[in-house]
C-alpha cells in the first residue's frame, strides 16, 4: 500500500485521538515504523494491521474507521498531497470520477512497484453514473465509500450510493451506482 | 524506412489529438484555434493577429510572414503574450498552401499552471505527456515534502536529545554521588565532580570525556579496604551485564561507599554502562545510633509501668510494650494492626461513654486525656474480661507529616484507688478506734479528777478501765506498727521451735480472758510436740490474732478450739470457734488490708489489720491459710506451714 496511506491513517488518528493513541495502535499493531514515505510502497497487512489494531484501540468497527478515512483522504490527506493536481483533475464530481482511470493509469505506470486499483465508468446519465472498482484488495469498499462521501462534499453536491454489485455476490469486482444531485453534501 | 499509414484524420479528428493546435495564413491572421487552446486562452480568436496573442520565442526571430517557412521541421515555442506560459511543437504548411497549422501543446512545470491556466488533466490529449510529467512533478514533490518533514523531525528529535543531554548532564554533575558512564570500550562518556572528588582525581570532569577507563580499577584499588574485592566486582559487573544495585564498600579512610551498576541497552544492543558511587558513611552512622536509640526506647518501653501504644495515622496499632499487653490481656500478636478504637474503650464511674477519643485526636490533632489526677480514671474492659480502673492520655505524632498517628499512654489505678479506698476506711475506722477508748480514758480521768473526794474503790475502778482502754489502746498501736513493719518488708528471725509449746503458752495467756467471757478454749487433737523452723514472734502474732478473733467473735458461753499437728512436710494449725461466723460474700475480701466485714463492727472494735497481718506472715514462710465459716455455726481458720521453709 501507498505510504501516503498509511500517513494519513496516522494523520486521521492524531488529529482525533491524539498521538499516545496513534503509538499504543502501532505498537497492538506490531509495526515499528517511525515515519511513512509517501511513494514508496509498504505491505498490506501494515495497512489492515493498523485498521484492525486501531479498532480495537478505539472500540470502533473496523468499516466505520475505513469510512471516515475515506472522507479525511478527499477532505484533508489528498488536498495537502496531490495540491494543484487534484483540482485539475475535474470541475465537477461526474468529472472527476470519470478522470479517475487515467488518474490511476499513470499512477501506475510513474509507480511501477505500486498495485493500485483500477476504476471504469459506464452508463452516465444527467446525475448519475455507475464506477466499477477493481481490487486484489478485500475488505477496502468502506474506504472507496467515504472517498465517494468526501468528493461529494468537495463538490458540494449530495451523493447516494448504492452497492450494486459485488464479489460476494458472483461478481469479479465491485460496482457503484452513484447519484447526484445540486443542493450540497449528503 | 515505411511510411506512415494514412489514417485519414478529419479537422475534428485533429482537434481531438491536437486540442491546443491553431492555424494561421499567410498573413499571419488567426485560421483555427483548438478547444483545449481556447479554453486557456480566451481572446484568441479566428481572425485576430497572432502577435496579439503569441511571441515566437524558439528560435528567437521576429514573429513576421518571410521567416515562417524557415521554421518548417524545427521544435518550435510560442510564448502567451499576456501570461508568458508556453507552447512548444511544430509548424506544418496546411494542405491547401493557404496558412500553416501549429501542433502541440503548453508546456507546463508546475501542477498549479493547469488551474492558473483554468485547465484540467483532461483538457489534455490522452498521448500528451504533460499530465505526466506533472503527476510526476507532484509526486517529486510529494517526495521533497517527505523530506522536509524527516528534516524537521529529525532536526526536533536532535534538538529535544540536545536538551536531554544537557538536562542529564546537569543532573549528573549536580547528583551528590558520583556518577560515571562509559560506553562498550570503557571510554568515559560522562562524569562528575563528585566522582572525581571520591576517587581523588584532581581534573576538571569535562576535561576526562572520552578517556578509557579499562584500568581505572588497578589504579584505584589502593582507595579501598579490600582492594581485589574491588577489582574482582568490577570485573563480575562488565562481565555479567546485571544490574546491581546498593553494593557497600569500605575506603581505607573509613569512609563506607555504595555503589550502583546499571548496563545500558538500547533495542537490546548494549550501550555502555552507568557507575553510581554514594558516601554512605553518615547515613550508616545514623541508622547505627538510630538503631541503639530504638533499642534504648524498646528497654525503655519494656520496663515502664504504664501501657504505651502507638498507632499509624489511620488508627491501627503499630507498637505496643509490656505493660499495655499485660493491662489489655492480650499478646502482641493478636493487636498489631488492629485499630485501638476496638481494643480501648473507655467508660465513666457514672457509666456514661467517653466518646471514642482515638477518633477525636485523630481527627482533631489535640491531645485528650482523662485528668491528671487518680480521681479521674475511666473503666477499661480489658479483652481478657476484666474491668480495670484507668488514667489515660492520647497525644498526636507531629512527624513530617501532619498527621503521622498517636501515643497512648495509660496506667493501671486499680490497686491504688483500691489502696487509696483501703486508706480512706482505715484512717476512718482507725480514728475511730481510737478515740473510743480515748473518749472513755478521758471521760474517767475527768471525773476522777473532778472529784477529791470520790472514795478510793470507786477511783481504783475508775482508773482500771483507764488502765484497760490504755492496753487496748497500745494493742491497736502495736498492731498498726506491726503491719507497717511487714510492709515495710521485715526481715524473718528463723529459730527452731515446738509450735505446741508456743500454742499451749498462749492459750495460757488468753485463757482470763475467754474465762471472763465464759468462752472456753479447748485443745484439739494431740498435744504431742511439733518442731518447726520459723520466726518464733511472727508465728506468735499468727496465733494470738487468730485465737483472740476466735475469742472476740465467739459468744458468751461458747467454744474455742486449736490444735497442732504434722502432715506430711507440712505443720498444720487449726482454730476453730462456735462463733457468729462469716458471709460467703465476706470471705474473698477477710484477708484484705484494713477490711471489716460488715457484721464484725457491731460485735468487737478493730483495725481490720489482723488477718491480713496473719496472711502476710504465713505467705512470707511460703505456707497457706484457708477459712472456713457457716453464718451462725462458727468459722475454722486453718494455717499449713512448710516444717522446713525454703531460703
Amino acid at each position: 500500500m501507498y505510504g501516503l496511506v498509511n500517513r494519513a491513517v496516522e494523520k486521521l488518528v492524531c488529529s482525533r485521538f491524539g498521538e499516545p493513541a496513534w503509538e499504543r495502535i502501532k505498537a497492538r499493531a506490531g509495526v515499528d515504523v517511525e515515519f511513512f514515505a509517501s511513494n514508496e510502497s509498504y505491505p498490506d497487512s501494515m495497512t489492515y494491521g493498523l485498521v484492525a489494531a486501531a479498532s480495537a484501540e478505539l472500540g470502533l468497527p473496523a468499516a466505520t474507521i475505513l469510512e471516515s478515512f475515506g472522507e479525511y483522504w478527499v477532505l484533508e490527506v489528498a488536498p495537502a498531497g496531490y495540491g494543484a493536481m487534484l483540482d485539475s483533475a475535474g470541475r465537477t464530481l461526474p468529472d472527476f470520477l470519470e478522470n479517475l482511470p487515467h488518474f490511476h493509469t499513470r499512477v501506475a505506470m510513474i509507480f511501477p512497484n505500486l498495485q493500485p486499483p483500477r476504476f471504469e465508468t459506464s452508463d452516465r446519465t444527467q446525475d448519475s453514473l455507475v464506477l466499477h472498482y477493481h481490487s486484489n484488495r478485500l475488505g477496502l469498499e468502506p474506504f472507496l465509500l467515504g472517498i465517494i462521501r468526501g468528493l461529494g462534499k468537495r463538490f458540494q453536491v449530495a451523493v447516494q450510493v448504492d452497492h450494486i454489485g459485488s464479489r460476494g455476490t458472483g461478481s469479479d469486482h465491485e460496482t457503484f451506482r452513484i447519484t447526484w444531485s445540486a443542493g450540497g453534501a449528503a | 524506412m515505411t511510411p506512415p499509414p494514412d489514417i485519414g484524420l478529419d479537422a475534428a479528428q485533429v482537434g481531438d489529438v491536437f486540442p491546443f493546435h491553431f492555424a494561421f495564413d499567410r498573413d499571419l491572421q488567426v485560421l483555427a484555434v483548438g478547444r483545449s487552446l481556447g479554453r486557456m486562452l480566451p481572446g484568441f480568436r479566428v481572425g485576430q493577429a497572432l502577435a496579439d496573442t503569441l511571441l515566437l520565442y524558439r528560435p528567437s526571430l521576429p514573429l513576421e510572414p518571410a521567416r515562417i517557412p524557415s521554421l518548417h521541421g524545427q521544435p518550435v515555442i510560442f510564448r502567451t503574450v499576456a501570461s508568458k506560459d508556453w507552447l512548444r511543437g511544430q509548424l506544418l504548411p496546411l494542405a491547401d498552401g493557404s496558412g500553416w497549422i501549429f501542433l502541440g501543446s503548453p508546456w507546463f512545470t508546475q501542477p498549479s499552471d493547469l488551474q492558473r491556466n483554468g485547465l484540467e488533466v483532461g483538457d489534455f490529449a490522452a498521448h500528451d505527456t504533460v499530465a505526466d510529467v506533472l503527476q510526476i512533478l507532484q509526486a517529486q514533490q510529494m517526495a521533497f515534502d517527505d523530506m522536509k518533514a524527516i528534516m524537521q523531525k529529525l532536526s526536533q528529535q536532535r534538538a529535544e536529545s540536545r536538551r536531554l543531554s544537557a538536562r542529564l548532564s546537569a543532573l549528573i554533575g549536580n547528583l551528590r554521588g558520583g556518577v560515571l558512564v562509559e560506553d562498550p570500550e570503557r571510554r568515559i562518556l560522562i562524569v562528575n565532580q563528585a566522582f572525581c572528588t571520591l576517587f581523588g582525581i584532581p581534573a576538571d570532569p569535562v576535561e576526562l570525556v572520552g578517556l578509557d577507563c579499562s584500568n581505572s580499577a588497578e589504579q584505584s584499588k589502593h582507595l579501598f579496604a579490600e582492594p581485589e574485592a574491588f577489582v574482582t566486582g568490577i570485573r563480575l559487573a562488565l562481565e555479567n551485564r546485571r544490574t546491581l544495585t546498593g553494593e557497600i564498600l569500605t575506603l581505607r579512610s573509613g569512609h563506607i561507599l555504595e555503589r550502583d551498576y546499571v548496563p545500558i541497552f538500547s533495542e537490546g544492543s548494549y550501550q555502555g554502562h552507568l557507575w553510581h558511587y554514594r558516601d554512605i558513611t553518615d547515613r550508616i552512622t545514623a541508622e547505627r545510633a538510630l538503631r541503639l536509640e530504638t533499642s534504648r526506647l524498646s528497654v525503655t518501653l519494656a520496663n515502664i509501668v504504664d501501657g504505651v501504644i502507638t498507632t499509624d495515622s489511620a488508627g491501627a496499632i503499630t507498637l505496643l510494650n509490656t505493660a499495655a499487653l499485660r493491662i489489655l490481656g492480650a499478646s502482641e500478636s493478636e493487636l498489631l494492626g488492629f485499630p485501638l478504637a476496638e481494643v480501648f474503650r473507655l467508660r465513666r464511674s457514672n457509666a456514661s461513654a467517653d466518646g471514642d477519643p482515638v477518633a477525636q485526636v485523630l481527627g482533631s490533632g489535640v491531645a485528650w486525656e482523662t485528668g491528671s489526677s487518680r480521681n479521674e480514671w475511666r473503666w477499661l474492659d480489658t479483652l481478657d474480661g476484666r474491668q480495670l480502673r484507668v488514667v489515660a492520655s492520647i497525644a498526636p505524632i507531629r512527624g513530617s507529616v501532619d498527621n503521622a498517628g498517636l501515643i497512648l499512654v495509660f496506667r493501671d489505678v486499680s490497686k491504688e484507688f483500691e489502696v487509696e479506698e483501703l486508706k480512706r476506711d482505715f484512717v476512718s475506722a482507725v480514728s475511730h478506734e481510737l478515740r473510743t477508748p480515748i473518749t472513755s480514758m478521758k471521760g474517767f480521768l475527768d471525773t476522777v479528777l473532778g472529784d477529791p473526794e470520790m472514795p478510793v474503790e470507786v477511783r481504783t475502778e475508775f482508773l482500771g478501765v483507764v488502765r484497760s482502754q490504755l492496753k487496748r489502746l497500745a494493742g491497736m498501736v502495736e498492731k498498726i506498727l506491726q503491719f507497717s513493719r511487714l510492709e515495710a518488708g521485715q526481715k524473718m528471725e528463723l529459730a527452731a521451735f515446738d509450735l505446741t509449746a508456743l500454742a499451749g503458752e498462749i492459750v495460757a495467756e488468753l485463757t482470763p480472758i475467754s474465762g471472763s467471757r465464759s468462752v472456753a478454749i479447748d485443745w484439739d487433737g494431740p498435744n504431742i510436740p511439733v518442731e518447726i523452723l520459723a520466726d518464733r514472734e511472727q508465728i506468735r502474732s499468727v496465733l494470738v490474732n487468730l485465737l483472740t478473733n476466735a475469742i472476740k467473735f465467739t459468744p458468751d458461753g461458747g467454744s474455742v478450739g486449736i490444735g497442732v499437728r504434722e502432715d506430711g512436710g507440712e505443720t498444720v494449725v487449726a482454730v476453730r470457734d462456735t462463733g457468729i461466723g462469716i458471709r460467703a460474700e465476706d470471705l474473698p475480701n477477710l484477708f484484705q488490708r484494713f477490711y471489716r466485714a460488715p457484721s464484725s463492727g457491731q460485735h468487737a472494735p478493730g483495725t481490720g489489720l489482723g488477718l491480713s497481718i496473719v496472711k502476710e506472715i504465713v505467705q512470707r514462710h511460703g505456707g497457706q491459710i484457708h477459712v472456713d465459716s457457716r453464718p451462725g455455726e462458727g468459722s475454722t481458720f486453718t494455717v499449713r506451714l512448710p516444717t522446713r521453709p525454703s531460703a
